[in-house]
């Protein structure tokens, strides 16, 4: 089999697979190594508090294991909790049941106190973290916060294997948003005084012990991270012996795909056609996460009436958009709920310039309102989301004059709320819809929260807080879905599109499932082999 | 010739002292916030602010500017330049690291171009209106126009993907490392860096040479009966060396800025990715240490221009 496969293969290919193995280094030529891209060099700062980090969030996903994990079909499964947690029926008990008999990579036992003392870590501002504030609802978390306590009473483990959050109201999004914290070792962190937690040396220099399916074993400063399989992973020893994670430019990634030099590279739209003319090479995608969407920003007197985002919506042909910009790949958008939040009778906006010429007509739009979208430009697609909304934007009247800024004056743009639109991207709206509120509600706008748009509407708010209060899954997402009618009728946000991540791999690989979620290529890494 | 030399040094320490405040000040002044920008807008929450303002305050960004000069001043006197404000490692470490792959490949390019340069200098200036020097020059034009990033990519493209010659990127590959791998991942960006200043630098050895062949003394040695070739490289071409010393050292710096971007290409660990990366994150003590760097090589290079040639040239008068 393996013979049969090198001799099919493009001879650079196998010279230079033979030489980047290591084998003469290591002298074992059994060493599956497989070389995979990283589309940025990593902050260098693997701790789950630190400010989330694309490239960093990778070798995270590697090196430690969360509670539950999230699948390409972007649904909880549990990884090292036994099941799902149970929510109590007033939903003010979260409780996880730990798999039993698992071990660090050094050897030392895993138990509820490791989670416990990791999800203190991510309540405590001191320790670097910025996800204090989704623990409000915890028992106590709110006194860990303000620095008024030192940990949260809420989080307790009752046995060696259950760890159960408290709740001070219920909070069923806070399993969502909260099950994939990466749980870091207590026995190995326990003596670093809080304060100095963002810069422990573990976190920062050598974070080689872990849960998850690899353990780090070396950082070659902006050429690659070196991870080497765990033999205490929960499922077993993984396939593939050794990963090397490598940042360079997505342009020499895809030629070094051809080289063979890397094996798994996520790649750009436009490059797609090279690729898959490529021998050897197999392509995958996925949906991602979240959106690219333009906010109009509300607190403009001229920018209030929802009928002018209609017509905007109506003006830009959106599909066209998605053909043009990203060769097809990525769906449509029209809320910012996903899967099952989402209502499949929603008002698709199709593209009607007569529709929008009525709109506008209808609330007096004056046409000589000059409208300015400001944007960081560099990303391919979304340099051509912005002139194509120029063209049919002015097409139907609505002046729109373009603005790329650094992202240093968008930052300040958004706090002195000072732009008219703004085109940027990003999110997870996919596995919890909770986490739409922080885009959209009256007491998240920015900077309190990422709404960016200023919109404000009383009823969304109800129904959004009134489902995360919700403990029966039905009810809980027939409300999501009121909300999601809401949020599409009045549209706070040009919806453009959710943009496809596509992979793709050397055919040798087995086993890989693409995900939509461009941090996480490995969550089933255990299911890899290479037979090359 | 001692005083010229200390004089030179003092100068240059406050010119370093002014560099520094200038650029402190300036990426104060540019827009944005560095910790704001840690935190994507979409991924703020409740209690991303109380993160933001704890962050602020414990990198002493709340503190007027003349007071985060000065504080970070009297560190860098002890040679502490600060800590990235991302990832909280020490700045001088940080480029520390990446100072060796960047000599590495300077050097490297340096010696290519002169090895290129002086000979191809040498034979347009003999041979200088014929079809040679004519070669010499639309090749040094051509390298000169083409922005080295793309000459970068048409190497990867021939040299990596269609005929398999080279790795395409990276120092290293992982689990080797051993010196006759690093200087094959060094061919490619060296060359085309080396190449790119080798194009001005042929010129100037052209320029140079004619004026020296003009000279008397090269007639008074041809008049004596010295072989032509002795007479190029033994009297005139040693003489044209001398404003060429110049030339490269402020094209170090030059050369530099070209590092930069290739560095990006060709994924070189080096500073140039360091201080890009630092820029898009508006780390403010990367930015700053990465500046003084350059600032203390393009010093450097104009002191020793200047020693050398007062001591090469006994007609530049030090005083």
């Amino acid at each position: 089999m393996i013979l049969a496969v090198a001799a099919c293969s493009d001879p650079t290919q196998s010279e230079d697979t033979s030489g980047s193995g290591g084998d003469a280094a290591s002298g074992g030529s059994e060493d599956t190594t497989l070389n995979a891209y990283l589309y940025q060099p990593p902050a260098a700062n693997w701790s789950p508090m630190a400010p989330a980090s694309g490239p960093d969030g990778v070798v995270m996903n590697l090196i430690y294991d969360s509670l539950l994990g999230v699948d390409p079909n972007y649904e909880l499964y549990p990884r090292l909790a036994a099941d799902l947690p149970e929510i109590s029926a007033d939903g003010l008990t979260i409780t996880y049941t730990l798999q039993e008999g698992l071990t660090w990579s050094d050897g030392e036992p895993f138990t509820a106190e490791d989670v416990v003392f990791t999800y203190n870590l991510m309540a405590d501002p001191d320790t670097g973290s910025t996800a204090s504030g989704r623990f409000a609802d915890v028992v106590g978390g709110p006194e860990v916060a303000a620095g008024t306590a030192d940990t949260v009473a809420g989080f307790t483990a009752p046995d060696e294997h259950t760890f159960q959050i408290q709740l001070t109201k219920p909070n069923v999004g806070l399993v969502g948003l909260t099950g994939n914290i990466w749980i870091v070792p207590q026995h190995v962190l326990a003596d670093v005084p809080v304060d100095d937690m963002d810069t422990a040396e573990f976190f920062t220099q050598n974070p080689n012990v872990g849960m998850g399916p690899y353990v780090f074993q070396e950082y070659a400063t902006d050429q690659y991270i070196h991870l080497v399989k765990n033999p205490s992973f929960r499922e077993g020893e993984v396939d593939i012996d050794e990963i090397y994670l490598r940042p360079v430019t997505s342009d020499v990634a895809t030629a070094q795909l051809g080289t063979g030099e890397m094996d798994l590279v996520q790649i750009a739209a436009p490059d797609l056609e090279t690729v898959e003319a490529m021998d050897g090479i197999e392509v995958g995608s996925g949906p991602g996460a979240g959106y690219i969407r333009t906010s109009v920003n509300e607190l403009k007197p001229y920018l209030q009436d929802p009928r002018l985002r209609q017509a905007m919506l109506y003006a830009v042909d959106r599909q066209q958009l998605i053909d043009e910009a990203l060769g097809g790949n990525a769906g449509p958008v029209n809320a910012s709920f996903m899967n099952a939040a989402l209502p499949d009778d929603l008002e698709p906006y199709e593209y009607n310039p007569d529709r929008a010429r009525e709109l506008l007509a209808e609330m007096n739009w004056d046409p000589n309102q000059v409208v300015t979208l400001s944007w960081i430009a560099g990303q391919r697609d979304r340099d051509t989301a912005a002139t194509i909304l120029e063209s049919q934007l002015n097409e139907v009247g609505i002046k729109l004059e373009l603005n790329q800024v650094q992202p240093g004056q968008l930052t300040d743009m958004m706090n002195e709320q000072s732009y008219d639109m703004t085109l940027y991207g990003g999110g997870n709206y996919a596995t919890e819809p909770f986490a739409v509120f922080a885009i959209n509600a009256c007491s998240t706008h920015f900077p309190a929260g990422g709404n960016l748009s200023f919109w404000c509407n009383e009823e969304f708010d109800q129904l959004m807080l009134e489902a995360n209060a919700t403990v029966d899954e039905t009810a809980r997402y027939d409300l999501y879905q009121q909300a999601a009618r809401i949020e599409n009728a009045e549209a706070p946000m040009i919806y453009l599109y959710n943009p496809d991540t596509i992979w793709a791999y050397t055919s040798a690989l087995k086993g890989f499932v693409p995900n939509g979620d461009f941090t996480n290529p490995f969550w089933n890494v255990q299911e890899w082999s290479l037979d090359r | 010739m001692t005083a010229f030399v200390v004089r030179r040094i003092l100068v240059n320490i406050v010119v370093f002292i002014l560099i520094g405040i200038g650029v402190f000040l300036l990426v104060r002044a540019a827009p944005g916030d560095p910790v704001r920008m840690m935190i994507r807008p979409e991924d703020l929450q409740e209690g991303s602010e109380a993160f933001i303002q704890a962050r602020r305050e414990e990198l002493g960004l709340n503190d007027p500017v003349l007071v985060q000069y000065a504080r970070w001043f009297l560190d860098a006197l002890t040679g502490n330049l600060g800590d990235s404000f991302v990832n909280r490692q020490p700045v001088g470490g940080l480029l520390l690291e990446r100072l060796g792959p960047t000599v590495l490949l300077m050097s490297t390019a340096l010696a290519i171009s002169l090895l290129i340069a002086i000979p191809l200098g040498t034979i347009a200036a003999v041979r200088r209106n014929t079809g040679v020097d004519y070669a010499a020059a639309a090749l040094s034009l051509g390298v000169i126009s083409v922005p080295s990033f793309f000459l970068g990519i048409v190497a990867i493209y021939v040299f990596s993907l269609q005929l398999g010659w080279l790795p395409s990127a990276g120092m290293s590959t992982p689990g080797d490392g051993t010196p006759g791998d690093i200087v094959r991942h060094l061919i490619m960006p060296a060359a085309i860096l080396g190449l790119a200043s080798a194009g001005p630098l042929t010129r100037y050895v052209r320029g140079s040479l004619i004026d020296e062949l003009s000279a008397d003394y090269v007639r008074t040695a041809e008049a004596k009966g010295a072989a032509p070739v002795r007479v190029v490289t033994r009297h005139a071409l040693r003489n044209s060396l001398i404003p060429l010393i110049t030339i490269i050292m402020i094209n170090i710096p030059q050369m530099l800025a070209g590092a930069v971007v290739l560095e990006q290409v060709f994924a070189w660990p080096g500073m140039g990715q360091l201080a890009v990366r630092a820029v898009t994150a508006q780390d403010y003590p990367v930015i700053v240490g990465f500046a003084l760097y350059v600032a203390a090589l393009v010093l450097i290079c104009n002191l020793l221009a200047d020693i050398a040639y007062a001591a090469v040239d006994p007609r530049v008068k030090v005083t």
